[in-house]
């Protein structure tokens, strides 16, 4: 009898009150504000390190191409074999890459579970679940540009996500056209903040339309383009210093700094002067690319000179202290442009998509090129345009010459140890030995 | 918590009820006398009459007086270094002589925490040190004076600088988890957290530590009992694995009143120093650096060589930054004393001292101890409270200067200016006293409060109430005033910040007890039942500063332009178990003894929250045998084993819930919120078994002492977390992973008295410890996070490095492995190189001589190690930091053994890389080992006769006062290169008693 009492007291004994700093799973999604809080941790860790943020593919795919010169010294920072071509399975960033993005991948599916199974009014709801449905389908379209084949899970159940195995990249881009289609549904066209912090419908547009020129879909991709580009919300940008303000109405989508005042990430990383670099500088090969009048040479790319010698910095973003004037963008309107211009030469329209091609180049300064040219020629001169327009933004140079397939022969004449395979990232090490089901490894590694 | 106050009142108030009943009144006598030995008069002795509770205790001249009742009274003269005598009182006067005892190991009483063992009845391992052994030691913290005395304890400073922390192993390290290697701490039967780390002091006390003992008077206890089998740990259950530290403060003696004072004045300096390069040596390989490296015209910042910077100046870093002598003073007021049935001691103590940066920062504790017991009339009703409360301030520079001191240019400019103000050299001088404009303070307070009563119903039934209270407070400060940089930098108190950091904890535990002992013909059983229900309370909050208005405003961080409020964090541990224990004695000689416990916590989730712990224990006393008992060689034999069950959940609170914890991350000004862990409610305790078993011998009637003990611990069920894929988001989930770690070792300690005679005495103890560890499984270790840390099959204190293969005559840089063949070094697949960085064997050799009134005791500690030299912190030699002399032996064509790489002033990538591959070779891991003078005691007692002081003790302490060492480095003690070495003390002091 006492020992029965002593047990039951014992147990009563053993409940420690909750700890005031956290809150139980149930309770984040009971709440509109806490749920957002939620959110919040998503975005703010796509800032602070995520393929979008401002140090995240813009940098490494940048000097892994023939954009970025890196002066890393470290051995243990995976940057350096990554612009040397000599990323194997245990490089530290390959792993950083996959890991930061299937934290971001489980934040976003506990987001979706957690709000599915709450009461919340129905507003928020969609649109909390259509933001996090989108940033997942981000994070996996992007991831599968750099791994090619990878899991796939909308789950938060550690038993399964421990054993995944690898969905393939034509799956998962279909995969992919269906949530962001979801997405697009669940989300509001109006912004939910003028600051277009927020992806609102036509954010979730601009990926779906990727997706569709990826899938070859290109008549839906068109078709989705030209929704964006006559929405009245977006105008294009004809100042090309204020390309990178944060109230240019061009910008379909832009991350906010984690602080007021905070410089961009961008406007940080690529900064040296009077010194010689210590992360990266601009190529000679970038930098002769450019016409000598094209005002983006003059405009967003600065030359320090040191010791006698020149190097070339990016300076898309130009506020180093106490920022008010900048955000990270991440879609702005002339890559639509571009986009659109593809899938119009894909359909042999060459001769409407050539204004869609003029349209960076007359802001730069430069003569438009002749709306008879071929459709092969106009190809060649659209992609000129999208390395002079989108250098050190987001990996597009990859990513681009990656669809093109125009990888190899650009960069074996240029980068001595590029090798065929190098299309594709190696599969960490670690994810190889801790979860066997999704070997083999990458052709190559 | 109510309903237990009121229970544990209403047991007191039955308590002290039915002891008021037995108090007894009796018609008396009175017999007197002196006590004498060999001619001396004894003090101390305590003296009761046979079947009464009257006590007395002789004074200092040997005098004595009690009161006697009854017919034929007999009197018991008691004192722990003489054997008992009994006087059948004829006369009123009656003059004793005693007869020193045999050296005997049968008085030693340990203290075993819920219960109290005598050593010869012993079945487990319980090692004991004593206050003789640790009194007026010039140290901050007890556990410096218990370095080298235990056998089976590997204690580390963590540096010189007081009130940082300590590594204590007890048997090694069970757990994978660093964290999950502390001691349970317990102060007179009270619990203290041993979890406790700075927010804010990592750059001063390494690895941000702090001790739970710091602050203690080494003086205010009277024991302390290191448990290490499973037969002693077993009853701490969940919280035994890694052994358990128990301390007993001091209580008063039943007598006349004492009243002692105690003061002694320390002066200090760092114990080691480095031999580095004079300026002529220093400025020649600046020199060839750059000529090695292929620069002509010298940079216009490499000051010190190229004419900005005086080239004959030879400042000795060492003796300017850390070679101030650093004075400490103590100062100790007691009062003891006590009537037949209570006793009361009262003790203050204050310490303060200044450090060896320079005389400005210091630290300062003060300690107030009270114990007070009492009995009833019919010793039935036992009571005893004791309090120790201390109170530190620690202010300490910002940043430990050592690696300032061994990096600087020699020839540097001076510190101050002509007019005393910091010499910036025309701002090309990162001048190192600037730091000192930057201070880390922090003040705790404890106070511990233990209470317990026993009431002997019965013969056979004794019931005990044990309660007590730990609280501790700390508070931090960091502050960073513009003016640690230079002046040409710009910046104003806008610059300027301030950190604070406060934690508290309250914990308390009550344990009601009940014990019986029953004995018939050659059989003794004693049993002991108990529970336990402890609570314990953290909070923690913080605020951070940036930008004063002035720096006269920096201490009030509510006036800074950016505050940073931390969270408030509450947590809460309960803790409830039962326990018991039972002990069996056949004809004293065969012992068997039983202990169990039963243990909730709230740190595992609902289906995880108890355990079950328990050892057995036996003895074989074989010298109680008829063939062994009449040896003239052999005095003493005993036989034990010991098997059993212990855990640990040092794993944090909260581990098992499903939450949201509130992030860094922040988007447009929300606070995100990110889910805390992945969830899992099902794990549970770490879980050692240990096996010991022993020899212990006595030899020549116990002059000579052997002990041999083998131990082999495994520990499974590590909480490490079981290593999981990224996919999941996370790299590990909270989960008892099977891996294994195994700890064996020997343990030998010997004590002989060597000679012996009217007047003098001179014995030795020695210990040693040949501890080993291997890691028996992992499964899963390739992916997890510990890949690098650990390899299966080898000691936990391996380190992963390159292969370090000399200088390659071509390059002129080092060479190393490259152990996977694709052309270059990298981690992780060509630092795979094990090396066991760990203890070998340790130990302390310690002998006492005494002669008169002279006492003297010499501790020499050893330790048989590798460890990590100098290499692994070297920079570059050629660069503008000094160098040890070692460096000169340099590569060259003409010097084609030389052991370092051709000088580079740092602008050689290939040799920068190469320095950091170096750091972490073979070639920076050597020998370690060293013998240390622990501790010289020497002390005088001054004959003083019929004056009213009792006793005059002058005495002299020297701590650390010679290393014999080849170790390749500032000091082989260390747990973090680059901080303060353990301190080279002298100490004068004198003891009067009143």
């Amino acid at each position: 009898m006492i020992l029965l009492t002593s047990q039951i007291s014992c147990e009563r004994w053993l409940e420690a009150d909750f700890p005031n700093n956290q809150i139980t799973t149930s309770e984040v999604f009971a709440d509109v504000q806490t749920a957002d809080a939620a959110l919040a941790e998503l975005y703010g860790s796509l800032w602070s390190f995520s393929l979008i943020s401002g140090d995240g593919m813009g940098a490494i795919m940048g000097t892994y191409t023939d954009d970025l010169k890196c002066y890393y010294t470290a051995t243990t920072n995976g940057i350096l074999d990554l612009y040397n071509n000599q990323q194997i399975a245990t490089n530290t960033i390959v792993e950083k890459i996959w890991s930061t993005s299937y934290y971001q991948i489980y934040t976003a599916n506990s987001i979706i579970e957690g709000v599915s199974k709450s009461n919340l009014p129905i507003n928020d709801k969609n649109r909390i679940m259509g933001e996090a449905l989108f940033v997942r389908s981000l994070i996996y379209f992007m991831l599968a540009q750099v791994y090619k084949d990878i899991p796939y899970t909308t789950t938060t159940d550690y038993s399964i996500n421990a054993h995944l195995t690898k969905t393939s990249y034509n799956n998962l881009l279909q995969i992919l056209e269906q949530d962001v289609e979801k997405a697009s549904s669940l989300i509001p066209e109006e912004y939910k903040n003028n600051e277009r912090i927020y992806p609102n419908r036509s954010v979730c547009q601009f990926l779906l339309g990727k997706i569709k020129l990826y899938l070859g879909k290109s008549a839906d991709a068109e078709f989705i383009f030209k929704n964006i580009l006559s929405s009245s919300s977006y105008v294009f940008q004809n100042d090309i210093l204020k390309v990178f303000q944060k109230t240019s109405t061009h910008i379909i989508w832009q991350l906010k700094p984690k602080n007021n005042g905070d410089t961009t990430k961008e406007a940080n990383l690529y900064y040296f002067q009077s010194a010689a670099p210590s992360t990266y500088s601009l190529t000679q090969n970038l930098v002769s690319s450019f016409d000598t009048n094209d005002l983006r040479l003059s405009n967003w790319i600065a030359t320090v000179s040191f010791n006698n010698q020149t190097y070339y910095r990016s300076y898309k973003y130009k506020n180093i202290a106490s920022n008010t004037t900048e955000y990270s963008v991440i879609f702005r309107l002339e890559e639509a442009y571009q986009l659109l211009a593809e899938t119009l030469l894909k359909q042999n329209k060459t001769f409407e998509a050539i204004p869609y091609i003029n349209k960076t180049r007359l802001r730069a300064g430069l003569a438009p090129i002749n709306t008879s040219i071929s459709n092969d020629m106009a190809f060649i001169e659209l992609k000129k345009e999208s390395r002079k327009e989108f250098f050190a933004e987001h990996g597009i140079r990859f990513f681009n010459l990656k669809r093109w397939g125009d990888l190899n022969d650009i960069l074996l004449p240029q980068k001595q140890n590029w090798k065929l395979f190098h299309s594709n990232f190696p599969l960490p090490q670690k994810e190889l030995l801790l979860n066997p089901s999704i070997n083999p490894q990458n052709e190559g590694y | 918590m109510k309903k237990i106050l009121f229970s544990i009142g209403s047991i007191s108030a039955t308590i002290m009820l039915s002891a008021m009943y037995n108090l007894v009144h009796a018609q008396t006598s009175t017999v007197s006398g002196t006590i004498t030995s060999e001619g001396k008069p004894v003090s101390g002795v305590i003296i009761s009459q046979e079947g009464s509770t009257q006590t007395t205790v002789s004074s200092g001249s040997g005098k004595y007086q009690i009161n006697i009742t009854g017919e034929s009274p007999v009197i018991i003269f008691r004192h722990p270094l003489y054997a008992d005598y009994k006087l059948q009182v004829i006369d009123a006067t009656h003059n004793i002589e005693l007869q020193p005892k045999e050296n005997s190991i049968e008085e030693v009483v340990l203290n075993a925490g819920y219960y109290k063992v005598k050593d010869r009845e012993r079945t487990g391992s319980i090692a004991k040190v004593t206050a003789k052994e640790i009194e007026n030691q010039p140290v901050v913290n007890v556990l410096s004076s218990v370095q080298g005395r235990v056998s089976g304890v590997n204690i580390t400073q963590g540096s010189g600088t007081s009130g940082g922390g300590f590594d204590i192993q007890i048997r090694g390290k069970n757990s994978l988890r660093t964290e999950g290697n502390d001691p349970l701490y317990i102060i007179d039967g009270v619990p203290i957290t041993s979890e406790n780390t700075t927010k804010y002091g990592n750059t001063i006390l390494p690895n941000a530590a702090l001790n739970p003992l710091n602050g203690i008077n080494p003086n205010e206890i009277e024991s302390i009992e290191i448990l290490k089998d499973a037969d002693a740990t077993s009853i701490y259950g969940s919280r035994g694995a890694n052994g358990v530290v128990l301390i007993t403060t001091k209580k008063g003696k039943k007598g006349k009143l004492n009243l002692i004072l105690n003061t002694s004045y320390a002066l200090s300096n760092a114990a080691s120093k480095m031999k580095l390069l004079n300026t002529e040596q220093y400025l020649q390989m600046r020199k060839k650096a750059y000529q090695n490296d292929g620069i002509t015209s010298l940079p216009a910042t490499a000051y010190d060589v190229n004419g900005i910077w005086s080239n004959t100046k030879n400042t000795d870093w060492q003796k300017l930054l850390i070679g101030n002598t650093m004075s400490s003073s103590l100062s100790q007021f007691s009062v003891n004393g006590g009537q037949e049935n209570s006793s009361f001691l009262f003790s203050f103590s204050h310490n303060e001292q200044t450090s060896v940066y320079t005389a400005n920062f210091g630290y300062k504790t003060n300690s107030i101890l009270g114990t007070y017991t009492f009995n009833s009339k019919d010793k039935k009703f036992v009571g005893s409270v004791s309090n120790i409360s201390t109170f530190q301030t620690n202010n300490q520079i910002n940043e430990d200067q050592t690696s300032k001191a061994l990096l600087l240019s020699p020839n540097a400019p001076q510190l101050y200016t002509e007019d005393g103000s910091v010499n910036w050299e025309n701002n090309t001088f990162t001048n190192p006293v600037a730091i000192f404009n930057s201070t880390y303070n922090n003040k705790s307070t404890s106070l511990n409060q233990s209470t317990s009563l026993s009431y002997e119903f019965y013969p056979f039934l004794t019931v005990k109430l044990n309660g007590g209270i730990n609280y501790q407070n700390f508070s931090e400060f960091s502050f960073k005033p513009n003016t640690m940089y230079n002046p040409a930098y710009g910046l104003t108190s806008a610059n300027s910040s301030a950190f604070n950091n406060n934690r508290s904890n309250l914990s308390y535990i009550v344990e009601p007890q009940i014990s019986s002992t029953e004995e018939w013909g050659n059989n003794k059983i004693q049993a002991l039942f108990g529970f336990t229900l402890q609570k314990s309370i953290s909070e923690q909050s913080g605020i951070q500063g940036y930008g004063f208005e002035t720096n006269a405003l920096i201490s009030n961080i509510a006036a800074a332009k950016l505050t940073v409020v931390s969270d408030q964090i509450r947590t809460e541990y309960n803790f409830a178990s039962l326990f018991a224990r039972i002990n069996y004695q056949y004809a004293t000689k065969y012992i068997i003894n039983l202990t169990g416990r039963k243990d909730g916590s709230s740190r595992f989730g609902p289906s995880n929250k108890f355990a079950y712990f328990g050892s057995i224990g036996a003895a074989y006393i074989l010298s109680e045998e008829e063939f062994l008992k009449n040896s003239n060689v052999l005095s003493f034999t005993k036989i034990r084993a010991s098997l059993g069950t212990t855990g640990s959940d040092k794993i944090g609170d909260y581990q098992y819930l499903d939450t949201y914890t509130v992030s860094s991350n922040i988007y447009n000004a929300i606070v995100g919120i990110k889910p805390t862990r992945l969830y899992n409610p099902n794990f549970s305790w770490e879980k050692t078994l240990k096996f010991e078993t022993a020899l212990e011998l006595s030899f020549l009637k116990n002059r000579l002492n052997a002990n041999f003990a083998i131990y082999s611990n495994s520990s499974t069920n590590q909480l490490v977390g079981i290593p999981l894929p990224f996919t999941t988001g996370f790299t590990s989930i909270q989960s008892n992973l099977p891996a294994k770690v195994r700890n064996t070792g020997l343990e030998i300690d010997l004590h002989s008295i060597n000679l012996k005679g009217k007047n003098w005495k001179w014995s030795t103890n020695f210990n040693i410890t040949f501890p080993k560890s291997k890691l028996i499984s992992f499964d899963g270790i390739e992916g997890s996070t510990y890949n690098n840390k650990y390899v299966v099959g080898e000691p936990l204190s391996i380190v992963k490095v390159y292969q370090f293969e000399g200088i390659d005559p071509i390059t002129g840089t080092y060479k190393f492995k490259d152990v996977n063949g694709d052309g270059k070094i990298s981690s992780p697949n060509d630092n795979v190189i094990v090396e066991n960085i760990g203890v070998r064997n340790f130990g302390g050799l310690q002998n006492n001589l005494s002669f008169k009134n002279w006492s003297c005791s010499i501790l020499f500690q050893f330790v048989k190690q590798r460890n990590w030299n100098y290499n692994h912190i070297m920079s570059t030699p050629g660069t503008m930091n000094n160098q040890p002399r070692e460096v000169l032996d340099v590569w060259s064509q003409e010097n084609p053994s030389g052991l370092y790489m051709s000088y580079s002033a740092g602008g050689n990538a290939i040799k920068n890389t190469a320095q950091l591959n170096f750091q972490n070779s073979t070639a920076a891991i050597s020998d370690a080992s060293f013998i240390r003078l622990k501790n010289i005691q020497l002390s005088y007692k001054i004959p003083v006769s019929n004056s009213i002081l009792a006793d005059a003790i002058i005495y002299f302490q020297g701590q650390n006062l010679l290393t014999l060492t080849k170790y390749f480095g500032l000091d082989p003690e260390f747990l973090t290169q680059g901080f303060l070495p353990p301190l080279k003390t002298f100490s004068i002091g004198a003891q009067l008693k009143f």
